[in-house]
């Protein structure tokens, strides 16, 4: 291998590259990041793109067009029926399963962390063993424990603020304090907090604590403090939130500086059949060349679904029938267990002004739902507060105008105090809800359609529920149990429920449960389809995150996750990249 | 009016202030500033963007202040205010309420700017002369009824949905439909977010830390207050 181009190659310039990259690149290692989507250098054009965008959805900054195409939102009715916009990128996903997958990601330098909120929860310790705890879910090949320095270190290298003591209460120990104090809670926290904190549900005693976030309350890390623009998702105008551009940064800054390759889409992975040694990637360049770049580790770091595409792309040796095995893909697991926090999200007027539309999109939520013994039963959840009024349900305030001045006819300054006095007591929490690994939701390369390189689009076969396997209503059962619980805690905090369920056939989201319509939102947290696991027959990757079947190619992101927990899902992905990073670093040095 | 520092389209705007520009722009020595990369405490100059101008920029931005701000030749040049307005920012003022519909101190070309979209909706240009001239003549405060509706004498089809457009476009900067995209500079002016009481989302610049742990009070802790406001 001593010809190889690189020490490492690493396929998505996400947070796991970023910093994987800056790590390795750090300790002399030669490293090449190859981005399938644009570099995000100058931030103007994002927020430019942002104001002038008519209905603003998590990719409204980024480019919509282009040779990396990305999903967009699912739109009503349309959501199942690819072949009407067989070249409309916003239909990148060709969506073939009995549920609306309602989350997505971005392809750019910087990755999903450009539109992400910034919630930085850890793990409950009893995350990482559903299995022997509860009896559901794989328990992870590592314990709290093993993985509580690799959280300590992202939390420095991302920039957490939080306040410790709200995780230690609950048996989330913390090795060393946050690196920034909490960002402080919203008004509308404070009162709902005042109305809520110490009353008893469903057996729980609540309480409404800060959040941690990758957000800066001080000057950290060459960036500035959070000026509370309320724009987190899609886009921070200041860089107080840290998106994976940072490392990038760093990583290209280096003695031995990284190397960033954009508009580089990889396509394939090469291996050797007689060794079962990666041999190389191969990509397209948006010019339609080809080529294969060669290192000594590789790195697929590309997000979960399109890492998955990647492998089940790359067919490498055939089975006694002739059929094709891919990448990594022994266990057959590779694609399937996709998962995703499926979010019920709640709305409502309080009886007292909580003037939202300030501050970070959510300071903070409620976690007593997140842990304890009814996950032997249904799911957990955890609660959000959110400080955006009504924007992320209804699109309001632009909503509330159109219904004020077209619906009920208002104008004038009655028009004006209308909005005020609605717009000022309105309040939006989610319950997102823990996910269960089923086979039956999976993503694979579409057979049809393909994007504008030939290369197969995602299809996406997604749902929340399946009778067919064990404890396969699992969500579902926890998300009736958020249903019941929810108006509860409305009516505790003097919030009147203005929450609909839209029973439109064709919702995205929309699905019935013991004869009841529900209606889930997607969170964003892709997870689960190259899972890590302690046997090879039962998981794609090890605890290091190296493929059982080829001991040179590391998948990393939340595709490992073998449960998705109630955490948001990027302080992990972070630590976990950062253990992966040191065990290359171990492999090179050690070659 | 002028709830903003400096509206950095305007050249007027950045030639009156350029001195003090000019002094943000200065690094700050020891990264130690709360606010950001500037050497000044109180600027947090947004968006960041690449981060701090590098030397030679700065100094081209201080030749130009030497060399008595010359005017270029702008990208854009906004439409010129023409004879509809005055009648258009009088009736806007009664339909959405607010009596002071200047924030960026352009209102006369941020109404060309929205009478040019509205005009340009298909099959619709002519009936805002029309509408504009009959609520002259009537007097702009009988377009509405003391509760808030359209009066009878301006409830035909064709002219309620016109006043509604108008209200529309000053309150969320958009007409329905494309015509004419609204610029980033038209979402941060929409009047809606005045009247929650709060700031256009993705545009912030109270200068209090951590300003939305209060209760807004007396215009305060909305996010919209500048850190300085001149005139």
């Amino acid at each position: 291998m001593s010809s190889a181009d690189y020490d490492v190659v690493i396929v998505g310039a996400g947070i796991s590259g970023a910093l994987i990259a800056n790590e390795l690149a750090a300790q002399g290692a030669k490293v090449l990041i190859l981005e399938a989507g644009e570099t995000t250098a100058v931030r103007q054009t994002f927020i430019d793109d942002f104001y002038a965008a008519a209905i603003k959805t998590p990719g409204a900054p980024y480019p919509a067009t282009g040779d990396a195409p990305r999903p967009d939102v699912p739109l009503n009715g349309d959501w199942k029926n690819p072949a009407a916009f067989p070249n409309d990128p916003r239909y990148y996903f060709v969506q073939t399963g009995p549920d609306a997958f309602g989350s997505t990601y971005e392809r750019v330098t910087g990755g999903t962390t450009q539109h992400w909120l910034g919630t930085a929860l850890r793990f409950f310790p009893e995350d990482f063993k559903t299995q022997t705890k509860f009896g559901h879910g794989d328990d992870w090949p590592m314990d709290y424990a093993d993985l509580e320095p690799w959280y300590t270190k992202a939390e420095y290298e991302i920039g957490v603020a939080g306040d410790a003591s709200v995780d230690e209460k609950v048996g989330i120990d913390h090795s060393k304090p946050y690196p920034m104090q909490p960002v402080p809670a919203s008004w509308s926290d404070q009162v709902i907090k005042k109305k809520l904190d110490g009353q008893t549900f469903d057996g729980k005693t609540i309480s409404v604590d800060l959040t941690p976030q990758a957000r800066n309350t001080d000057y950290y890390d060459k960036r500035p403090m959070c000026m509370g623009n309320t724009s987190c998702v899609p886009v921070c105008p200041i860089q107080a939130k840290y998106d994976a551009t940072v490392h990038l940064k760093k990583a290209v800054a280096q003695p031995t500086p990284a190397t960033i390759q954009t508009q580089s889409v990889v396509h394939r992975v090469e291996v050797d059949a007689s060794s079962g040694e990666v041999t190389g990637v191969t990509y397209k360049k948006w010019d339609g060349s080809e080529h294969t770049v060669t290192a000594k580790r590789y790195v697929l770091a590309a997000h979960a679904i399109e890492t998955a595409k990647i492998l089940l792309m790359s067919p490498w040796k055939t089975d006694a029938k002739g059929n094709d095995i891919t990448v990594a893909n022994s266990s057959g697991l590779v694609g399937k267990r996709l998962m995703d926090h499926i979010c019920l999200v709640a709305w409502g007027l309080s009886d007292a002004p909580l003037h939202p539309y300030r501050g970070p999109l959510s300071t903070s939520g409620i976690g007593a739902f997140r842990h304890g013994e009814f996950r032997s039963e249904a799911a957990a959840f955890r609660i959000e507060l959110g400080n955006e009024g009504w924007n992320w349900p209804t699109g309001a305030p632009d909503t509330m105008v159109g219904a004020l001045v077209n619906g009920q006819g208002l104008f004038g300054s009655k028009l004006r105090a209308a909005l005020h006095d609605n717009s000022v007591k309105q309040v939006r929490i989610a319950l997102e809800l823990e996910a269960t690994a089923l086979n039956a939701s999976y993503i694979k390369p579409s057979a049809t359609f393909k994007d504008q390189f030939g290369i197969p689009r995602p299809e996406v076969h997604y749902c929340i529920g399946d009778a067919a396997e064990p404890k396969g209503d699992y969500t579902l059962k926890g998300y009736k149990k958020a249903a019941e619980l929810y108006p509860q805690l409305f009516e505790a905090a003097g919030i009147t429920d203005h929450t609909c369920v839209d029973t439109k056939p064709g919702t995205p989201g929309l699905f019935t449960y013991q004869g009841v319509n529900y209606q889930y939102r997607g969170a964003g947290h892709v997870i689960g389809t190259y899972t890590m696991g302690a046997a090879p027959d039962s998981s794609v990757v090890d605890r290091n995150q190296r493929c059982w079947d080829h001991k040179n190619l590391f998948l990393v992101g939340s595709g490992v996750f073998p449960t998705t927990a109630t955490a948001n899902p990027t302080l992990t992905i972070a630590a976990l990249a950062l253990w992966a990073a040191q065990t290359i670093a171990n492999d090179l040095k050690a070659a | 009016m002028m709830m903003f520092y400096c509206d950095f389209w305007s050249y007027e705007q950045v030639k009156a202030r350029a001195k003090s520009i000019l002094l943000s722009l200065q690094p700050a020595q020891s990264g130690s500033n709360p606010g950001g990369w500037s050497k000044l405490p109180q600027v947090h100059v947004m968006p960041v963007g690449t981060g701090p101008w590098p030397q030679d920029r700065i100094d081209l931005f201080a030749a130009w202040i030497d060399a008595g701000c010359q005017e270029g030749t702008p990208d854009y040049v906004p439409p010129t205010p023409g004879p509809l307005v005055p009648n258009f920012i009088a009736l806007s003022k009664v339909l959405t309420g607010f009596d002071d519909l200047d924030i960026l101190g352009n209102v006369e070309t941020l109404a060309q700017i929205y009478i040019d979209r509205i005009v340009a909706r298909p099959g619709k240009g002519g009936q805002l002369d029309a509408l504009l001239a009959k609520a002259e003549a009537a007097g702009f405060d009988s377009v509405l009824n003391g509760d808030g509706t359209i009066a009878a004498a301006f409830a035909s089809k064709a002219e309620s949905e016109l006043l509604k457009v108008i209200t529309l476009v000053w309150y969320t900067a958009t007409v329905g439909g494309d015509y004419g995209t609204p610029q980033s500079t038209q979402y941060i002016q929409g009047l809606e977010w005045r009247a929650v009481a709060a700031h256009p989302m993705g545009f912030a610049n109270e200068n209090v830390p951590f300003y939305w742990q209060f209760k807004p009070e007396g215009g305060l802790y909305t996010g919209l207050i500048a850190w300085n406001q001149p005139g």
